[in-house]
């Protein structure tokens, strides 16, 4: 069962999300801010993060960033969860360091066939 | 921690902001009917669907106004647009309103319950910006 790391401060989207993927067969941690991001990817080793892109302490982009600094992680996929309000916020992701971005709110079946599918890869480059 | 950004008394409002304080309770209603959707009833899951509906068509509204184009690439509101954008998104709050989700054969669970709610706190956090202007954001 691969482990995901959800990473919203939004607690509406972190219920809805959460339990949408619980509902799949996934196991589900969360974070609630950029730093606890970059911490949690590391102490709790999870198989795929999904990143909101508009967080406290750091962005989305920001905890990316800081993920990929680790060698441990440079392959770890990370998805961004981009706010539709927010123009660039795709190319910015991709920029960061992201492997592939949804955009709210989530087309939850498009999201869940984004993560087999790196999830798959990430298993293949293991 | 919440605080209240006054959009009805500022010609200065940022488009990213309004668009983004608008749009999280949009996407919350949307979010929470799609779980319903899953669990509710035959009776109970169209009048769900319909509130889903209503959400996004707002949403697309609200895309369409406050749009770069629509603004000729400008970064701030009018009062104008404002009133607007007040007036399309108390037609959708009060349409929400109206549709009786609960009412159905048997009890919802208290998930459904609990879901149902978070789709009319949205809904009034929608409502209070119709009526006041002001939108809530979170530090």
């Amino acid at each position: 069962m691969a482990r995901i790391l959800l990473v919203d401060d939004d607690d509406m989207n972190r219920d809805m999300l959460s339990r949408r993927l619980m509902r799949k067969g996934y196991e589900v941690i969360v974070a609630v801010d950029g730093a606890e991001a970059v911490r949690m990817s590391q102490s709790e080793a999870p198989d795929l993060v999904l990143m909101d892109s508009n967080l406290p302490v750091l962005s989305g982009q920001e905890a990316t960033r800081k993920i990929r600094e680790a060698p441990s992680e440079r392959h770890l996929p990370i998805i961004s969860l981009t706010a539709h309000a927010m123009a660039g916020d795709h190319e910015r992701a991709i920029q960061a360091g992201c492997d592939d971005y949804v955009t709210k709110p989530v087309d939850f079946p498009l999201l869940a066939d984004k993560i087999e599918k790196l999830l798959r890869l990430a298993g293949a480059d293991s | 921690m919440m605080s209240t950004v006054h959009a009805g008394d500022s010609a200065q409002m940022s488009v990213t902001l309004l668009k983004h304080e608008l749009r999280t309770p949009i996407n919350h209603i949307i979010g929470y009917s799609e779980i319903l959707l899953e669990d509710l009833d035959a009776v109970r899951a169209p009048r769900v669907a319909r509130v889903r509906k209503i959400a996004r068509e707002l949403a697309s509204v609200i895309d369409s106004v406050l749009s770069p184009a629509r603004l000729d690439g400008g970064t701030t509101v009018t009062a104008e647009l404002l009133l607007q954008l007040r007036r399309v998104v108390e037609e959708a709050a009060t349409q929400i309103f109206t549709i009786d989700v609960a009412c159905g054969p048997g009890a919802l669970s208290p998930e459904c319950r609990s879901d149902l709610e978070r789709i009319q706190e949205a809904t009034l956090r929608l409502q209070r910006f119709a009526r006041t202007g002001n939108l809530c954001t979170s530090e």
